[in-house]
């Protein structure tokens, strides 16, 4: 044990110092990079919001984490909050302002930020594991404070009187001034925040459950002491084809469980999550219009005159506009797309361009996706008389035996633009299909064609590998779309249709169920079979084999009678279903209670 | 207390009342010490399972009809724990792999792995290999399926395999040739009779030629569902009188109700109606084949018979689309719908020709 290890650090630098360190040197080689032009820095960082007013967040989520964070360091009215504010999730899409509004609340409550990175060590000899690490950094950021190296707080009444004569030629007394340096007393009294956003590894099956165990230990620890932790979690909605495509290059199924991304349910448990000592506030995309008011702001104060970034054009206002309209909610990219419109010279129709750099990738909201399939909207659909209503290009013709039946207009549904832009993947959207296209056929015979091809789909999908047909699996998007599609009447005849989710999960939730009370049935036979002669005294008592034990499907498909007989005949000590209803087949065992 | 089917289960290969050729047969295979492995295959309810236990019966004696159940907690490579039950005795031991759905390559591994490295303890034993059975082996995954034909030849000293299966037309061919295939018919309607009557005679009761032929009518060669039926009924009416009626299975009616509203009327709005039945039928763990099956013979009867033959072509493709692919449901729903298109295209060809 290393000598540094026992005694009680400061928590940045259990924070693994290196990534800090090495942070700092990569701001050190920008700085060393750019010249003394202030606008080579990013506008992001640089116009970073300061107060409430700066933050492009609604004002009532603010005021959310605001009243969480004063609950959690005060303990609300009573006192008593304090014990049930442990842990702050804060969830949303990227670039909405999670971390901007805990960074500019805590300024404001004057809390310190204790932040956790994951980082590197290159020190071999008394390695430790990150999981391990995390953990330490937990308890002693939590019950150790920072360490000041700075001189100001290093208080001796010389260095004050000195700073004090030195702003203002007040007279010194015992009141602090006002400035950042802060009076020992007060500093041993400033709350911390630990601020986790750079997440271990818990895609990593252990470190996952380390790290929930210490979230565990943390939240049920009673010492109301320690500083509550506020996670921020980017939802990075996880994209529908990815996984396809996994598959296909080789992954097989064993990384399926895998697949599901960093939300904020595999970072904290679920019995935590649901718990009293969790909560969670989600952001939603930034509003266009609080939007508008940010983007403005900032471009006022870029070019006001006291800024450093008078040689550069303040961009236009439809560039400006366009900007804000395809920055889709996120913030950081409108701020970063400004700059680059401000640094590049944009021709004065030059929307598209920024579009084409601006755009993130977005997805399509689900039920948005199947809007599209299922209204299969084509050119030269009746209802639509505007003025792009022309087919951009002539389709190819189809050959004369395929004209009849298979002849289409043009589909205004491009699916490769649904692939690139789905946001689940092949086997949920055909689910999704499957639910609701009858409300969109007018005749059993486009059903018949759309869910021949649904049926293609599910067997080039990720069922039982009897075929290689895994190589088919990319493909399996474009059938299911343009199979849809295609079989869909065009156009579909609208009365209000409304689309829903796909009972499927929940029929297979009951099946599981019964299949449960179907296993304790068989479980039951097989104690009667084994055990029961020697209960009922009238052979003999060894247990007796012969035939092998009931299969499911013998069970459900020809033992129905028999045991409602058994139950009516008060010899079967369990229910079994209800006769005529079909309905119930729960089995209470008195049995397996014994 | 044990049903019926438990109770009078022949234990000896002398004792089972039909194919007697095949009782034959399997003796002089114990008795020659160079035991195969063995597929069985055949109708469900004709012995399969009752002659694989004689047959062990008659490989080790009395010790292998001790068995006991054992609940074994599996690993799969994703980490998931699989509780299985096993029944097993010394000499043997028997796996359902249906009961753990995919993953059942990891179960037959493990358990072939097992037997396969320890050696029979017990130097009393007759024979000295253990045996393994697999029921419903055409449930088996490719990938199981795969993992078996290797472990067949590898582990052939001391293990035996005896498989139990419906079919032999879902199993892969390597599994086939290595097997010594041994198929057990239906018994016929006298032969049938015979048992029932055997039944009968030891519970002490007389049963009336009348309910033994509607029972035997009723189960169609199904010997396990012909002795359900009758103990179901002893129950119900103890006399047993002329003028009870076999009840179908609850899910048989409910399949019956689907094929009526399948013929009835062809709509989209019907395609959502026999889609809940279809789900319901699902969430009731009837298997997905069964229910294609059982509605296709009902639609079959209903149609005309123009059109028969296409419904079961589409069935059969179906089936086998339900094989491969995962969403059973899909398949189901789209030959009901195939077939919908079919009768609705059929009876407006017939009014199109009489108007003419």
């Amino acid at each position: 044990m290393s000598k540094a290890k026992e005694k009680p650090q400061l928590p940045v630098c259990c924070g693994i110092s290196p990534a800090s360190v090495s942070g700092s040197l990569i701001r050190v080689f920008t700085s060393f990079a750019r010249s003394d032009h202030q606008t080579d820095q990013l506008w992001v960082d640089l116009f970073a919001p300061e107060s409430e007013e700066d933050l492009a967040v609604h004002k009532r989520k603010v005021e959310d984490v605001r009243r969480w964070l004063v609950d959690a360091l005060d303990g609300g009215p009573g006192g008593k909050m304090k014990k049930y504010r442990r842990i702050l999730a804060l969830t949303g899409p990227a670039g909405v302002g999670k971390t901007a509004t805990i960074r500019v609340l805590a300024k404001e409550l004057d809390v310190e930020l204790v932040e956790w990175r994951n980082g590197m060590d290159d020190d071999f000899s008394n390695y430790e594991s990150l999981s391990l690490k995390f953990q330490t950094f937990l308890e002693r950021a939590s019950s150790y404070h920072t360490l000041s190296f700075t001189p100001t707080q290093v208080s001796s009444s010389f260095s004050l009187s000195q700073k004090s004569t030195s702003s203002t030629a007040k007279p010194t007394s015992m009141a602090p001034p006002s400035s950042g340096a802060a009076t020992p007393h007060q500093h041993r009294k400033r709350r911390q925040l630990i601020l986790i956003e750079d997440l271990p590894n818990i895609i990593h099956h252990s470190t996952r459950e380390s790290f929930h165990a210490t979230l565990n230990s943390f939240a049920n620890s009673a010492e109301t002491t320690a500083c509550p932790i506020v996670f921020i979690v980017s939802n990075t909605g996880s994209r529908g084809e990815a996984k396809d495509e996994r598959a296909a290059s080789g992954g097989g199924r064993m990384n399926k469980e895998m697949d599901d991304g960093v939300d904020v349910r595999s970072v904290i448990p679920k019995e935590l999550l649901h718990g009293p000592y969790v909560i969670e506030i989600q952001f939603n995309p930034v509003a266009i219009t609080l939007l508008r008011k940010a983007v403005n702001a900032l471009l006022d104060k870029a070019f006001s005159s006291s800024s450093g970034l008078s040689p550069l054009q303040r961009p236009p206002k439809d560039i400006v506009e366009s900007i804000i309209g395809s920055a889709n909610g996120d913030i950081r990219s409108a701020v970063m797309a400004l700059q680059f419109a401000c640094l590049v010279d944009l021709e004065p129709g030059g929307r598209g361009t920024v579009k084409a750099i601006t755009q993130r990738e977005q997805s399509l909201a689900l039920f948005h996706l199947l809007g599209k399939l299922l209204y299969n909207k084509r050119y030269g659909d009746p209802e639509e008389k505007e003025k792009d209503d022309v087919p951009p290009y002539d389709p190819p013709k189809l050959p004369k035996h395929l004209r009849e039946e298979h002849a289409r207009r043009l589909s205004k549904v491009d699916a490769n633009v649904l692939y690139a832009d789905s946001p689940v993947d092949t086997s949920l959207l055909s689910l999704y299909v499957h639910q609701n296209y009858t409300q969109f056929c007018d005749d059993v015979d486009e059903c018949e064609a759309l869910v021949a091809n649904l049926s293609a789909v599910d067997t080039i999908g990720e069922g039982e590998s009897w075929f290689p047909t895994t190589n088919l699996l990319p493909h399996s998007f474009h059938m299911l779309t343009l199979g849809t599609l295609h079989a869909l009447p065009s156009p579909v005849s609208r009365r209000g249709q409304k689309t829903f989710k796909p009972e499927f999960f929940d029929v297979l939730n009951k099946t599981k169920d019964a299949e449960r009370s179907l296993d304790d049935v068989r479980c039951w036979l097989e104690g009667m079979r084994v055990g029961g002669s020697g209960e009922e005294d009238g052979q003999d008592g060894a247990s007796e084999g012969g035939g092998g034990a009931w299969g499911k499907d013998v069970v459900v498909k020809e033992m129905g009678k028999v045991l409602d007989g058994l139950v009516r005949s008060g010899r079967g000590r369990f229910l079994w279903f209800e006769p005529r209803s079909f309905k119930c087949r729960r089995s209470t065992l008195e049995n397996t209670q014994r | 207390m044990s049903l019926w089917v438990d109770k009078y289960r022949p234990r000896t290969l002398d004792d089972l009342h039909y194919h007697p050729d095949l009782s034959q047969r399997l003796k002089s295979l114990a008795a020659t010490g160079d035991f195969p492995h063995m597929l069985f295959y055949g109708p469900s309810g004709a012995g399969k399972k009752t002659r694989i236990a004689c047959t062990l019966r008659q490989l080790f004696g009395t010790g292998a009809e001790k068995i006991k159940i054992d609940q074994r907690v599996f690993m799969t490579p994703s980490k998931r724990k699989l509780d299985v039950n096993i029944v097993q005795s010394n000499y043997h031991i028997e796996i359902t792999p249906s009961d753990v759905g995919i993953y059942d390559r990891v179960v037959i591994q493990e358990i072939l792995k097992e037997i396969a490295q320890t050696q029979q303890v017990d130097l009393n034993a007759k024979q000295r290999f253990k045996v393994v059975i697999i029921n419903e082996a055409d449930s088996l995954t490719r990938d199981a399926q795969a993992a078996l034909r290797r472990t067949m030849e590898k582990y052939m000293s001391n293990m035996r395999l005896i498989l139990c299966a419906n079919s032999t037309s879902k199993l892969i061919a390597p599994i086939k040739s290595r097997c010594l295939l041994m198929r057990v018919a239906a018994p016929d309607d006298e032969e049938m009779l015979a048992v029932l009557e055997h039944v009968a005679k030891k519970e002490k009761f007389h049963l009336p030629e009348e309910a033994a032929t509607g029972i035997i009518n009723d189960a169609q060669g199904n010997l396990r569902k012909a002795l359900l039926v009758l103990e179901a009924l002893k129950m119900q009416s103890p006399d047993l009188t002329s003028n009870i009626t076999i009840a179908k299975p609850d899910w048989e009616t409910y399949c019956s109700k689907v094929a009526d509203m399948i013929v009835r009327e062809q709509s989209p709005d019907k395609v959502l109606e026999v889609r809940a039945k279809l789900y319901e039928l699902l969430a009731h763990c009837i298997p997905p084949t069964t229910i294609l099956k059982t509605i296709a013979y009902c639609v079959a009867e209903k149609s005309d018979e123009a059109i028969r033959a296409d419904i079961m072509h589409w069935a059969a493709i179906y089936e086998v689309r339900m094989r491969i692919g995962s969403k059973k449901i899909f398949h189901l729903e789209a030959w009901v719908v195939k077939v919908m298109s079919l009768t609705k295209h059929h009876y407006h060809g017939i009014s199109l020709s009489d108007d003419e």
